[in-house]
């Protein structure tokens, strides 16, 4: 063992001794001698590398930390407390809290959505509402991660009965093929797709391998409960009804677009058989035989229970005897955290694959198994390791492909931390526009079964119309609008029951309320009463603030476009990047005479502890006498609101903001 | 909007703005990226305009009209054109100007699916769950380079088709709206006093920054941030605006969609290389005959197609563009109950014009009832064709990031008849 090693160790050992640290998410013992697992690992790597970082310092960690877990930087108030605070478990503290705030919540619904290639929200009549609330509720509640890969690929139902259809009703135009496909390499880290039409030219899956599998999903079908023609009826009644009936028109947004009711509706038929192609060329199967469904990956226990073939699936990927789906899962939590993963790409494992840490590769695995799937716990292990706590040295530049854990790579913002990290600046701690409160789920359930029996109600009468009527007619059935009004009552009795206001917010006592752990520290939570105005003004009826596509400034930073897991993330620099650093309402925002950051701001009256304020919110560290010198020269020629806003827009701009040390 | 440096008279004041500039910027100098040095053939340097008409126009009502069968006709009439044929009488101008295209009338496609056949036509590929294929322009950036240094290669007046998996380098530059193409994207006035303050602020603020953290992925934002910079002072930008152009030709354009067809043509003399727009409004199930709806959006189109096509052998730019006009596929011969025609993926049109095509011909026909056709075109065939007219091989393969090979058009045939 070398010194570095000793000393690791030791200190590993020493925040051991000095505990009491009661975890919520994981036992002391489970943490520490699971990272220590880790760290050994990582040192083992490291064995030929001269220059090992150190760990990074207070004020990059306190930076760092909330990006990774809450996808946004620290408030000015979160930043300087974490710096004040003396605690010498402040680190392992902090990650505790962030795991339990609805940044965590966001930020790693972003990262499912992403891998389940759920298309960004855009129509009210659809499934993806629903889905993300699933997510977020998942995710929210800590559900593992067998259960919810178990609840996913048994879903099925109308999407008001069963909200995690969205993972098939995704793949609605092109069929279950593609559900497999991205399912398995979901999961499974590994690609089947190219077998679909013929043997793989690369590697070792057939086609009659893929049409095995696919059999699992065969039977699934989708649909529309009811048509575009009932719809524009409904359309021209819903007119109507918000014309002349005032309680109808008082719901919020949110409960008046209910009265269109999603249509998705996902069944699954066990009687239906896949069946080779017609053109089957091959000697291994005939064209037009019945596919009998097969485990094809050679490892786990392929005679597995199930009621149906989806199920059987499921409980066989999700076994603690098949640790690929622990392994691949866990790299891929790694590569997000750390930049680079150890299984490399991610998803399309062959037999001659090269692992540059087999050990360490397995080990995640076998943690992240030995902890239930439970994200938090595991997530916990990965943040407190010293792995993750090394930092960047200037002298040390070292590229991706020399990486061996001797520090962090020095990575830009993805996408959506970039797009939330701007909210921040804007709207300070964006926590309390989350609706994850147990009371909102409770509410959106209740909404559900109203829904599904109004549905049931309406769809008969808008059928007897079309044949009374011409699909345009502009006539008004009475009996049409008396079941709308009827619903109406019935959801202003919940809203009521709830306290919803118009935005769709729990008011309780003329305060919107919004749990956040952070709000002891957090002057921004005195916001509170124009919370809800302001959270409509910014995503309006989204709440995952990332997954909202209202404008291409996410795709311009390379977000996915979720046309499989990962896929075109471009993270490398463009000329249209530049410019919407420059010119972008989202940019420009952060500077409006309303924005959280100016207000502030323009609460301090000397020039140094404005720009210091601003220095610690946007870069989280103080200014040096350069930095003041460049701000005092810049404001010698002029003073005015306006000049602010071009300093703020200046300081977003270098890439100190958007890139992470 | 955008001022032009021509509007300073003052010569020494242009001067120190451009040194200024210099200052401005982070040191080194750069390019756009992918810059391909030279090029073998003037096929190579040949632009594209692509149309796209999403809905899936009714072939019978204007390119393919069939007298003969009266009861598919509904009200629509022929109108003879300046090639001898006949057109529907919808497009009155198109029929003046039929020597300057050429006109498939033989599309076919296997999908009747909005998404599936519109995806088809613009990367021809199956639409699948896992991938995304490039678009066309996307193509001819990565195999032809590109033909302008400072403005955007591809532009896209709406239509959403990008890089797919080639990535974000090869992404469109997406114009909404064509009277305000670059609302939100650059700085007005960037030499005003006032401007240049601000731009000398930014440098400031990030000098230190750059000048300790040298890695790679900072330096490309340095690199970027230069030729923004450069960008945003150079007069070929006013490419993008429309209120420059002379009055009696903008008059011409002002017309229903004529603001797109000036912006693709403006772009065009700048050396704008791949333009994409679309036109929609087609998808007519119920009411075709009502004089709001298709008589109204076929003349608008006819009228725009028509301003364009003369427009561009007037600056002589039919000699270096290739013009088509696309549908995802075309509708029912029969007339349905509605009023209207559904879905028909067996028969549509194309139309294809300029450098390298044989103009006033028709390739192709269908038959008495608009249904089968003879020398049927796929929508690789339609792709293979233009590929080849811009110097493509279409046996060229490229490689996506998980090792998968593909060609511009999935193996689609080039019509020769359609070369000049």
């Amino acid at each position: 063992m070398n010194l570095k090693t000793h000393l690791s160790c030791s200190l590993i050992l020493l925040s051991i001794f000095q505990l009491g640290w009661a975890g919520k998410h994981i036992s002391d013992n489970d943490l520490w001698s699971h990272v220590v697992t880790i760290d050994r690992l990582a040192w083992q790597e490291r064995e030929d590398i001269k220059k090992v970082n150190k760990q990074v310092d207070d004020q990059d960690f306190v930076r760092r930390i909330y990006l990774d877990i809450t996808g946004k930087i620290p408030t000015y108030e979160q930043t300087t407390s974490f710096l004040k605070s003396k605690n010498i478990q402040k680190r392992s503290l902090l990650i505790e809290e962030l795991l339990d705030t609805p940044g965590y919540v966001s930020h790693y619904s972003n990262f499912w959505l992403d891998l389940l290639r759920a298309p960004y929200q855009n129509s009210e009549d659809d499934f993806h509402k629903e889905f993300n609330r699933y997510i977020e509720k998942s995710l929210a509640e800590n559900k593992s991660y067998d259960a919810i890969v178990k609840e996913l690929m048994t879903a099925e139902g109308k999407v008001q009965e069963n909200q995690a259809i969205g993972f098939y009703m995704r793949d609605r135009e092109t069929g279950t093929m593609d559900t497999l496909n991205a399912t398995v390499r979901a999961f499974l880290g590994t690609r089947l797709g190219c077998a679909q039409c013929h043997n793989h030219r690369f590697d070792k899956w057939t086609q009659r391998e893929f049409y095995e599998s696919a059999a699992f999903f065969h039977g699934v079908s989708y649909k529309r409960t009811y048509g575009n023609d009932d719809l524009r009826i409904i359309r021209t009644h819903l007119d109507a009804l918000l014309k002349n009936d005032p309680l109808a028109a008082s719901l919020s947004p949110y409960a008046k677009v209910l009265f269109l009711p999603s249509r998705s509706q996902v069944n699954y038929d066990p009687n239906k058989k896949l069946t080779y192609p017609e053109i089957y060329r091959y000697d291994d199967a005939k064209p037009n035989e019945i596919v009998k469904e097969k485990i094809v990956f050679g490892y786990g226990d392929e005679k597995v229970e199930g009621k149906d073939r989806r199920e059987v699936f499921a409980n066989w990927m999700t076994s603690k005897n098949n640790p690929m789906f622990a392994r691949i899962m866990a790299n891929r939590l790694w590569k997000r955290i750390m930049g680079v993963a150890l299984l490399d790409p991610l998803d399309d494992w062959k037999d001659n694959i090269v692992i540059q840490n087999p050990y360490l590769f397995e080990a995640l695995g076998d943690i992240f198994s030995k902890l239930n799937y439970n994200f938090k716990s595991f997530l916990s292990v990965i943040f407190n390791s010293e792995a993750y706590q090394l930092g960047i040295d200037l002298k040390n530049e070292f590229k991706e492909e020399d990486y061996k854990l001797q520090g962090s790579l020095f990575k830009r913002m993805s996408a959506a931390q970039l797009n939330d990290s701007l909210l921040t600046l804007q709207y300070g701690n964006l926590d309390r526009f989350s609706k994850l409160d147990p009371q909102y789920f409770e509410y959106e359930d209740k909404l559900n079964l109203l829904t599904l029996e109004y549905q049931v109600k309406i769809i008969p009468l808008t059928t007897s119309f079309i044949v009374k009527n011409t699909v345009n007619s502009k006539e008004i059935d009475p009996k049409i609008l008396e079941i709308m009004s009827s619903y109406a009552e019935k959801i202003k009795a919940l809203e009521d029951y709830y306290h919803i206001d118009k935005n769709g917010y729990i008011n309780k006592s003329g305060m919107s309320i919004v749990k956040n752990n952070n709000s002891k520290n957090d002057k921004s939570s005195d916001m509170m009463n124009t919370d809800s105005m302001m959270a409509e003004n910014y995503s309006g009826k989204a709440v995952l603030r990332s997954n909202y596509h209202g404008s291409d400034f996410m795709d311009v930073f390379g977000s996915t476009d979720r046309s499989a897991p990962d896929t075109n993330v471009e993270m490398r620099a463009t000329m249209k990047q530049i410019l919407k650093l420059i010119n972008s309402p989202e940019c420009l925002n952060v500077v409006r005479n309303d924005s959280y950051l100016m207000q502030e701001c323009s609460k301090l009256d000397k020039l140094t502890d404005k720009v210091s304020y601003l220095y610690y919110a946007i870069y989280g560290r103080a200014p040096t006498k350069k930095d003041f010198n460049i701000a005092v020269n810049f404001f010698e020629v002029s003073n005015k609101q306006s000049d602010w806003e071009k300093y703020v827009i200046a300081l977003i701009n270098s890439p100190e903001f958007y890139f992470i040390k | 909007m955008i001022s032009s440096l021509k509007n300073i008279n003052d010569e020494l004041t242009r001067r120190r703005v451009m040194q200024g500039i210099a200052a401005m910027t982070l040191g080194l100098n750069a390019s756009w990226p992918n810059i391909q040095a030279g090029y073998s053939s003037s096929s190579r340097k040949k632009k594209v305009v692509r149309v796209f008409l999403p809905g899936g126009i009714s072939h019978m009502d204007s390119f393919d009209p069939k007298p003969q069968t009266p009861e598919l006709m509904g009200n629509t009439k022929v109108i003879k054109t300046n090639t001898g044929e006949e057109i529907s009488s919808y497009f009155p101008n198109m029929a003046k100007n039929m020597d300057k295209i050429a006109l498939i009338r033989s599309m076919v496609s296997p999908d009747a699916d909005h998404y599936l056949a519109r995806y088809l036509m613009e990367t021809s590929y199956r639409a699948l769950g896992t991938i995304k294929h490039p678009s066309f322009g996307a193509w001819m950036q990565k195999l032809n380079g590109v033909q302008n240094n400072t403005l955007p290669p591809i532009v896209n007046i709406r239509s959403q088709f990008g890089a797919g998996y080639l990535g974000t380098s090869y992404d469109p530059f997406i114009v909404n709206n064509p009277k305000d193409a670059l609302k939100g994207l650059i700085m007005e006035h960037p030499e005003s006093k006032d401007n240049q303050r601000f731009l000398q602020l930014m440098a400031d603020v990030r000098k230190d920054f750059h000048n300790e953290y040298r890695f790679k992925g900072v330096e490309d934002y340095r690199q970027y941030y230069n030729d923004s910079i450069k960008l945003m002072f150079s007069k070929d930008l006013e490419a993008f605006d429309l209120s420059k152009e002379d009055k009696t030709s903008a008059k011409k354009f002002d017309i229903p969609h004529g603001d797109n067809f000036l912006l693709a043509r403006r772009l065009l003399q700048a050396d704008v290389q791949y333009i994409s727009m679309e036109i929609g409004g087609w998808d007519d199930h119920y009411d075709l005959w009502d004089e709001e709806n298709y008589p109204k959006k076929a003349n608008d189109l006819d009228r725009a197609l028509a301003t364009f096509f003369e427009d561009l052998a007037l600056h002589g730019l039919l000699d270096s563009t290739v013009v088509t006009v696309n549908s995802e596929f075309g509708r029912t011969p029969k007339i349905s109950a509605r009023k209207g025609r559904d879905h028909y993926h067996k028969a549509f049109f194309g139309i294809m014009a300029g450098a390298g095509v044989k103009a006033g011909t028709i390739y192709g026909k269908t038959d008495d009832q608009a249904s089968s056709v003879e020398s049927p075109v796929s929508p690789s065939d339609f792709n293979a064709t233009l590929a080849t007219l811009v110097g493509i091989d279409v046996n060229k393969e490229i490689y996506s990031p998980d090792n998968r090979p593909f060609t511009i058009a999935r193996g689609g045939t080039p019509i020769k008849a359609l070369m000049a």
